[in-house]
């Protein structure tokens, strides 16, 4: 799996989320300039917008960078099936790009929040999450100015009949005033899917308190591990055991 | 930055932001000093034309109708009702605004520029954003002030 990361001026994720995907699962992972067209000879598998404050969050958080030349290519490996994931300010980017539905708003509490949280996995079918199972809990960090997920009435029953819910703010958490508790969503065809909170901080024991192991599935799906991963070898070495045990006995735990 | 130009050439790792150079030539307006000092290329002035006026356009981008606006509720409710004599008040909508300098040949076409732009490059997200465009001569105020809203 080549994958690109694409780094915006602001951009404070990228390195984080490059550590994750090369360093502790192995991908052909590595950063890409803005500013520089997509490689055309070696064309990238995968493409993902790393979180941080693009242009320092000036008109709207991501709405300058939508217009980066690496975007362009980025929507045409979308428009081709690609699989292509933004996290934070990289969901909004897609947003602001018209890669995905709905709007990201300042929080209802004015501020800029920092903490844990809960996921609920609510779409296990994306090139993402396919090694999920929906329902599953996910701790995570989350941190956000403008992390509101906003969408109006038609919208939000278009995302729900279609299954474009990818993640909701579980167990009674909801840190930003999220439309229906709204965390991820995705495209009508599944493969572009944006995040409000960070996988690539919770995807390593070290990092996570609480259980690593499913944020790393995330990015184990990604490598391209086979989706009926027996239970005894899913959680091996650091990059999918977290306090050890497989994504199903994970899942287990957090319910 | 007032008063700069806005034709801006695209350098390396610029954001096509101001894509089409004769698109939008003649308008000026203030960007985020960071934004613009290290990409952008300031080619010339607006040409002053026979014809051609420079106007102010201020665009103001709010809030939809119906969608919550926690910073307006906190000033209505946490300082303007708490000043005590302002009671007629019974809402406040935050907004951002805009001012634009344009070189057009009337206050209404000034407009119309500054709200095309705002349509194509997106500078409002019209799924929660609405947008309102008012003109007038720049440096006026005074009597004969022409005003164009669009």
């Amino acid at each position: 799996m080549r994958v690109g990361i694409v780094v915006f001026p602001g951009s404070n994720c990228d390195r984080d989320m490059l550590h994750v995907m090369r360093d502790v699962h192995g991908m052909d992972a590595r950063l890409h300039w803005h500013g520089d067209p997509l490689p055309e000879d070696e064309p990238y598998d995968a493409a993902v917008l790393p979180g941080g404050f693009s242009y320092g969050d000036r008109l709207r958080a991501g709405a300058i960078a939508a217009h980066s030349p690496a975007i362009d290519g980025v929507r045409k490996m979308a428009e081709g099936g690609a699989p292509v994931l933004g996290v934070c300010n990289g969901f909004q980017i897609l947003v602001e790009a018209g890669m995905l539905p709905g709007a990201l708003l300042r929080n209802d509490t004015l501020r800029f929040m920092c903490g844990w949280t809960s996921l609920s996995v609510e779409n296990a079918s994306t090139p993402f999450t396919r090694m999920m199972r929906r329902g599953m809990r996910m701790p995570i960090p989350v941190a956000n100015g403008e992390g509101r997920y906003y969408a109006d009435a038609p919208t939000l029953c278009s995302l729900e009949d279609n299954g474009q819910v990818v993640f909701r703010y579980a167990d009674g958490a909801n840190p930003n005033g999220s439309t229906a508790g709204i965390a991820g969503v995705c495209n009508t065809e599944g493969n572009v899917v944006g995040m409000m909170p960070h996988p690539e901080r919770a995807a390593e024991a070290e990092i996570n308190p609480i259980d690593s192991a499913p944020a790393s599935l995330l990015f184990r799906a990604m490598a391209g591990e086979p989706e009926a991963k027996p239970a005894a070898a899913a959680g091996r070495g650091r990059s999918g055991a977290g306090k050890g045990g497989s994504a199903r006995g994970s899942a287990a735990r957090l319910r | 930055m007032a008063g700069a130009c806005a034709s801006y050439a695209a350098g390396s790792g610029v954001p096509s932001m101001l894509p089409d150079l004769a698109t939008y030539s003649g308008v000026a307006v203030m960007l985020p000093n960071r934004v613009g000092a290290a990409r952008r290329t300031l080619i010339t002035a607006p040409a002053r034309r026979p014809g051609m006026a420079r106007y102010d356009v201020q665009a103001v981008i709010g809030n939809k109708p119906g969608l919550s606006d926690p910073e307006g509720s906190t000033i209505l409710e946490d300082l303007v009702l708490k000043g005590g004599e302002y009671s007629g008040v019974s809402a406040v909508r935050t907004a951002k605004m805009l001012r634009f300098t344009v070189s057009a040949p009337s206050a209404r076409a000034a407009a119309a520029t500054v709200r095309r732009l705002c349509d194509e490059l997106r500078i409002y997200n019209p799924l929660v954003s609405e947008l309102s465009v008012t003109a007038s001569a720049a440096g006026g105020g005074g009597r004969g002030r022409r005003r164009a809203s669009n």
